[in-house]
C-alpha cells in the first residue's frame, strides 16, 4: 500500500474559484455600466460613470447635460439596480430549492409561490389598479401561497420533501386558475392588457421604493441562506440522511423555505413572474465553483444579477416597444439549458 | 454500555409486527452484528437507534450522536471525497456554523485511517461501490462518534473490496470503536463480531456471544436451509467456515 503521507491543507480557496469570482465582479461591473449607457438615448460610458460618482467629487462631470444625468439617474439606475438585485435573489433562491429538493431541476416556481404572488397582483390591479396595490397584493398572496402549501403538506404522515413538492405543484395549479379566473373577469380594455403585461414580466415601472422592497428581502433572504451554506450541502443527501447525521431537518427546511419565500415574492412583486433565472443560473454556478453552498450561493447571485440585467437592457433596447421579461428568458433560456445539461450530463 | 435496547417492538401502520421483544445490548469496543433474513426489519432498528423512525414500543438508552453508514447512498451533486468525510462533523457544528480547521484535521486523519488520503478530491458519485462504502465509514470515523451503524457494508461488494471493508472494521474494532452491523452473510459475524443479534420473523429474537449463537442448527433454522460449519486447520492458524451451499445440487435437481 502506498504511504499514507497527507499533503492537504486546510481549503482557504483555489485558484480557479478566485478567478471566477474576479471574472464574475468586474463583468457585473461591465454590465451594469453598459447597460445604464444603453438605450432609445445613448449615453457614453464615461458619461455615465461621472454621473455616478458625481456626489463623490471623484470624476470629471464635463459635458455631462442634466438629460443624461434625469435618465441615468431617474429612470436607468433604479431598473438596472433592481434587476441586479433581482438576479441576484432569484439564482441564490433556485440554487437552496435545488438542494433542498436534492433536484437539479427545480426553480422558485416549483413551491406555488410565483402563481400565488401573481393571483395577488393581478387581482390587485383589477380592485385598486395602482402600484402600491399590485406589488403588496403580490408580496401578501406570494407569502400565503407557501403557508397553504405548508399546510396541505403536514395533513399525512408528517412534511416531507415529497409531499412539500406534491402540495406545492396542487397550490400552483389552484392558483394559476384564479389568476386565469381574473383575467377573464376583467376589464377588457384598461385592466386586462396591464394584467397580462405584468404577468409576463417587467422591469420597465422600476423606482426606488421597489428597489428597498426587493433589496431589503434579498439581504435578509440571502443572509439566511448563505448562513446555512454548510448545512444546506448536508442537506442535499437526503431528509434521512441529514437527520441521521445529526441535523435538524425540519428547522433547516423550514429556515430555507422562509428565505427563498421572500425573495422569491418580492421579486413577483417588483417586477411580475420571471421564469428561468432561478432555473438555470444555480447549474452554471455549480459548472464553475462546484455544488458547495459556501461559493455555489455567492456564484448563483454573482451570475443571475449578470444575466437579468442583460436580459432587461435586451427587452427594453432590442425594439421600439419593450419586449416581456419571461418572453425573453424563456428564449435565452431554454438553448441555454440545454446546452448546460448536455455538458453536466457529458461529465458524469 | 454504549447501547442497551430493552423490549424494542415496531411495525408499520396496519401490518404486522416486524419485530417484538427485542432486547440486546452493546459494550464499549465490542461488534455486535445483527443477523436475519430479508425483509425482518434490520434496517428499520437501526433506523430507529438513529432517531429517524420511532419505535413503537421498547426503550433505546444509547449515545447522543451516532454514526451512520448506508447500505447505499445517491447524491444529486458532485461533492468531493473530503467534502462528503466533512460532512460527518456537522453534528459537531451549530445550524449556522462551517467547519473549522480543526474539523478540517479530523477528516484528513480518518481519511489517512482507512487507506483513502488520496481520493480526498476525487468526485465521490464517480467512485466504485467499495470505495464509496469506505469513504462512509471515513466519514462516520469523523464524527467521533461514540457507537457507529452500519447497514450492509458489504452488500453488492466484489470479493476484495469485502475483504476490504471487513479488515478496516476490524481496524477500528482495535482502536477502540463501537460497532453494530447488519450483514447478510452470517460468516461475518463469525469472524469479526463479539456479540450477535438474530431477528426472526416470528418474534422471538435472540442475542449473545457469537460463539454461543452461532450454532449449525441455529443459523439453518434462521434462515431455512441447511448450514454447517466446518474448522478448517493449517499449520499457521485455524478458521471457521460455513458450509452455506451443502446439497445444493441435490436440491436443485
Amino acid at each position: 500500500m502506498l504511504s499514507e503521507t497527507n499533503t492537504l491543507s486546510f481549503p482557504i480557496i483555489n485558484s480557479q474559484t478566485t478567478l471566477f469570482f474576479l471574472i464574475a465582479i468586474t463583468l457585473l461591473i461591465i454590465v451594469t455600466i453598459t447597460a445604464l449607457t444603453l438605450g432609445r438615448y445613448y449615453i457614453q460610458p464615461s458619461h455615465v460613470i461621472g454621473i455616478l460618482f458625481e456626489n463623490l467629487a471623484l470624476h470629471n462631470t464635463a459635458g455631462v447635460n442634466d438629460i443624461e444625468r434625469r435618465v441615468v439617474e431617474l429612470i436607468r439606475l433604479p431598473r438596472v439596480l433592481l434587476s441586479l438585485v433581482a438576479g441576484a435573489g432569484l439564482g441564490m433562491a433556485g440554487a437552496a430549492l435545488q438542494s433542498l429538493f436534492r433536484n437539479p431541476l427545480v426553480g422558485p416556481d416549483i413551491l406555488g409561490i410565483s402563481p400565488g404572488a401573481a393571483f395577488g397582483g393581478a387581482l390587485a390591479i383589477m380592485l385598486f389598479g395602482t402600484s402600491v396595490a399590485t406589488v403588496t397584493g403580490a408580496f401578501i398572496f406570494g407569502l400565503l401561497a407557501i403557508v397553504v402549501v405548508i399546510v396541505v403538506a403536514k395533513s399525512g404522515v408528517g412534511t416531507t420533501t415529497l409531499t412539500l413538492v406534491l402540495s406545492g405543484v396542487v397550490v400552483g395549479a389552484f392558483f394559476s386558475a384564479l389568476v386565469s379566473l381574473v383575467i377573464f373577469m376583467a376589464d377588457v380594455e384598461s385592466e386586462l392588457p396591464s394584467i397580462l403585461y405584468w404577468l409576463l414580466g417587467s422591469f420597465a415601472s422600476a423606482n426606488f421604493n421597489k428597489l428597498l422592497l426587493m433589496s431589503v428581502t434579498v439581504v435578509v433572504g440571502g443572509l439566511v441562506l448563505f448562513g446555512l451554506r454548510y448545512t444546506l450541502n448536508v442537506l442535499t443527501l437526503g431528509d434521512q440522511e441529514a437527520a441521521s447525521l445529526g441535523i435538524n431537518v425540519v428547522r433547516i427546511r423550514w429556515l430555507t423555505l422562509a428565505a427563498v419565500t421572500i425573495i422569491v415574492a418580492a421579486s413577483v412583486a417588483v417586477a411580475g413572474v420571471i421564469g428561468w433565472i432561478g432555473l438555470i443560473v444555480p447549474h452554471i454556478a455549480r459548472m464553475f465553483v462546484g455544488p458547495d453552498h459556501k461559493y455555489l450561493l455567492t456564484a448563483a447571485a454573482l451570475i443571475g444579477a449578470i444575466a437579468l440585467i442583460l436580459v432587461d437592457t435586451i427587452c427594453r433596447s432590442l425594439t421600439a416597444a419593450e419586449i416581456p421579461l419571461s418572453i425573453v428568458t424563456a428564449i435565452a433560456g431554454a438553448p441555454v439549458f440545454i446546452l448546460v445539461l448536455r455538458r453536466t450530463i457529458g461529465m458524469r | 454500555m454504549v447501547l442497551k435496547v430493552t423490549n424494542a417492538g415496531f411495525h408499520y401502520s396496519n401490518s404486522e409486527w416486524l419485530f417484538r421483544n427485542l432486547s440486546f445490548q452493546v459494550r464499549e469496543g465490542e461488534l455486535c452484528a445483527i443477523l436475519g433474513p430479508n425483509g425482518c426489519g434490520k434496517s428499520t432498528l437501526l433506523k430507529a437507534l438513529l432517531h429517524v423512525q420511532p419505535l413503537i414500543e421498547g426503550q433505546i438508552k444509547g449515545p447522543e450522536r451516532i454514526g451512520h453508514v448506508p447500505q447505499q447512498l445517491e447524491i444529486p451533486f458532485d461533492f468531493k471525497v473530503i467534502d462528503m468525510v466533512l460532512m460527518g462533523r456537522v453534528s459537531h457544528l451549530g445550524t449556522f456554523a462551517t467547519p473549522t480547521k480543526k474539523d478540517y484535521e479530523v477528516a484528513v486523519k480518518a481519511l489517512n485511517e482507512i487507506g483513502m488520503a488520496y481520493f480526498s478530491d476525487r468526485i465521490f458519485k464517480s467512485l466504485s461501490g467499495g470505495e464509496r462504502q469506505l469513504v462512509l465509514i471515513a466519514r462516520a470515523i469523523a464524527g467521533e462518534s461514540d457507537l457507529i451503524l452500519l447497514d450492509e457494508p458489504t452488500a453488492s461488494l466484489d470479493l476484495a473490496n469485502e475483504i476490504k471493508v471487513l479488515n478496516v472494521l476490524q481496524k477500528l474494532k482495535k482502536n477502540g470503536v463501537t460497532i453494530l452491523m447488519t450483514t447478510h452473510d452470517p460468516e461475518h459475524a463469525f469472524h469479526i463480531a463479539e456479540t450477535v443479534l438474530l431477528i426472526k420473523p416470528i418474534g422471538n429474537c435472540q442475542f449473545g456471544l457469537a460463539k454461543e449463537i452461532l450454532t449449525d442448527s441455529i443459523l439453518s433454522e434462521l434462515y431455512n436451509v441447511p448450514i454447517r460449519s466446518i474448522k478448517v486447520v493449517s499449520p499457521e492458524e485455524s478458521v471457521t467456515v460455513l458450509i452455506k451451499y451443502d446439497g445444493i445440487r441435490e436440491r436443485m435437481r
